[in-house]
């Protein structure tokens, strides 16, 4: 009995050992590749800009000094270009611009000439469903407004502006101080919203890199440019579903590009069982209609931006055909029967 | 690189010694139990290790961090934002705003967020839920396009 005890007792005090033993061989036996994922994050910085959430994302060593710094260097040029030319700030140079519309030539600046130089490009090849100068009637359906539009506008009205607005209502031309620029009158406006969003995007993700990061997420609203991974995965993106906002309907991978969606969901009221959103086709001064999500990944956020507007608008067949014929273009649409259409190369880019 | 090899012969003349402090104390049966529970101990530790990580909401107000909820434990709780408060409910795994003093109820249509990666936010009232977990969840996502 005795003895028994004691034979118990050391088998107890060794199988005590063994475990600390294994604990700590356990503990010992990390992989290199293991320790380095360890010393490294993502890091996440988060601003309300642009009437939207811009969240910054770097996946770096965890200790990294810089890290914020470029973090907010890259938050600070998307307030510059908030400044600049977008909708959300009450004095903008835009509006300046549009201030003097009607009224001769004014001097037209470097940066807001570029984005709307691309803006006029994409407005030109969708056969004018990307329109720059549909500012005023933006401004009538009142869908930036504080108070949300709850029934359509006089039509009347509606029809005046749709004929003032149109790439050939603006004239651009080169003047020795700079370029200026004309508005026929001042029924049209200019409104950068379709594409002065993926501008500060790609801004941002220039500073970013500039800084040396090359694992990095820049998302304005759900508009995303991309460089590198999360680690040894890729970035994985999540494209929301239209009709289910809780749930994606894939997942994209892209590497080093841009992935934007236009939606009827983001900004929308209901009149008479009709939904009334703030996608407007310039063909008609009315929210487009066919199309109620359109995906689109392009080599930088300024393209995917405007292209996934227009391809929102030109609708399923000519939306896919104008993708297809663009390189490094590449879009998913979805029809009011929520049925999904790619082009041919966007499969390669969806996650198993 | 010296010290980790240090680190490690000491380890191994731990292990020598202890080897043979075994073989002296124990009977083949003890030892063949040793070897059962010292495979026990391996199984409950990868079993811990693989477990999901975090499953936890984390809540900001203008950017900042002001509280990480478990997903795990079902709660109703008002965070104050520049209009007002914003209603969160966290429930089976997911979160959601229930309702908040924005106009549009943007974050209400949202729903229930419980991907690993995905994002309810409430623009005008600058709150925002962010699902914590494991990254390598085959379901993460880093960012959701919208």
């Amino acid at each position: 009995m005795a003895r028994g005890g004691v034979r118990w007792l050391r088998g107890v005090t060794a199988a005590l050992l063994t475990l600390v033993l294994v604990a700590g061989c356990d503990s010992g036996k990390k992989g290199e590749g293991e320790a380095v994922a360890e010393a490294m994050t993502v890091h996440h910085v988060t601003e309300f800009l642009m009437g939207t959430v811009v969240d910054l994302s770097v996946y770096a060593r965890k200790d990294d000094p810089k890290v914020q710094g470029a973090i907010q260097a890259a938050m600070d040029e998307i307030r510059r270009i908030e400044a600049l030319m977008t909708p959300w700030q009450k004095q903008t140079p835009l509006k300046a611009l549009n201030a003097a519309a009607g009224q001769g030539w004014a001097p037209l600046s470097w940066e807001i000439g570029q984005v709307l130089d691309q803006a006029l490009l994409v407005d030109e090849i969708s056969g004018g469903s990307f329109d720059p100068t549909l500012g005023k009637l933006n401004q009538l359906w009142g869908f930036s407004n504080d108070v949300a539009p709850t029934a359509p506008p006089d039509p009347d009205r509606l029809q005046v502006l749709l004929k003032s607005a149109g790439r050939t209502r603006i004239a651009i031309r080169q003047a020795p101080s700079g370029r200026e620029i004309r508005f026929a009158d001042d029924n049209l406006w200019l409104d950068l919203g379709g594409i002065a969003k993926g501008y500060a995007i790609d801004r941002a993700f220039e500073t970013l890199r500039a800084e040396g990061y090359d694992n990095i997420i820049v998302n304005a609203g759900g508009d995303v440019r991309l460089h590198g991974q999360r680690g040894d995965r890729p970035w994985r993106i999540g494209i929301t579903d239209p009709r289910q906002e809780d749930d994606v309907i894939g997942v994209v991978s892209v590497g080093d590009r841009a992935v934007v969606t236009s939606g009827d969901y983001e900004r929308f009221f209901m009149y008479e069982g009709k939904r009334y959103h703030h996608i407007l086709d310039p063909h008609t001064g009315y929210s487009s209609r066919g199309v109620i999500s359109a995906t689109v990944i392009a080599p930088t956020a300024t393209e995917a931006d405007a292209l996934s507007t227009a391809v929102f608008v030109l609708g399923i067949d000519k939306g896919l055909a104008l993708a297809e014929g663009l390189l490094g273009v590449e879009a998913l649409l979805i029809d009011e029967d929520q049925k999904i259409y790619r082009t041919t190369g966007f499969g390669r880019f969806m996650a198993d | 690189m010296l010290g980790g090899r240090a680190d490690d012969g000491g380890r191994w003349a731990a292990l020598r010694s202890l080897g043979a402090l075994v073989v002296r104390t124990t009977t083949v049966g003890d030892r063949a139990l040793l070897v059962v529970a010292a495979c026990l101990v391996v199984v409950a530790v990868s079993w811990v290790v693989s477990m999901p990580v975090g499953a936890a909401v984390e809540v900001s107000v203008g950017g900042k961090v002001v509280q990480t909820l478990s997903l795990a434990a079902p709660r109703a709780l008002d965070i104050p934002g520049p209009l007002g408060d914003s209603e969160i409910e966290v429930a089976s795994g997911r979160a959601r705003f229930v309702d908040g003093p924005c106009q549009h109820k943007l974050c209400v249509r949202q729903g229930w967020v419980n991907r690993v990666g995905s994002l309810a936010v409430c623009i005008p009232n600058q709150v925002m839920l962010r699902v914590l977990g494991d990254p390598d969840d085959p379901d993460a996502i880093d960012v959701l396009v919208r």
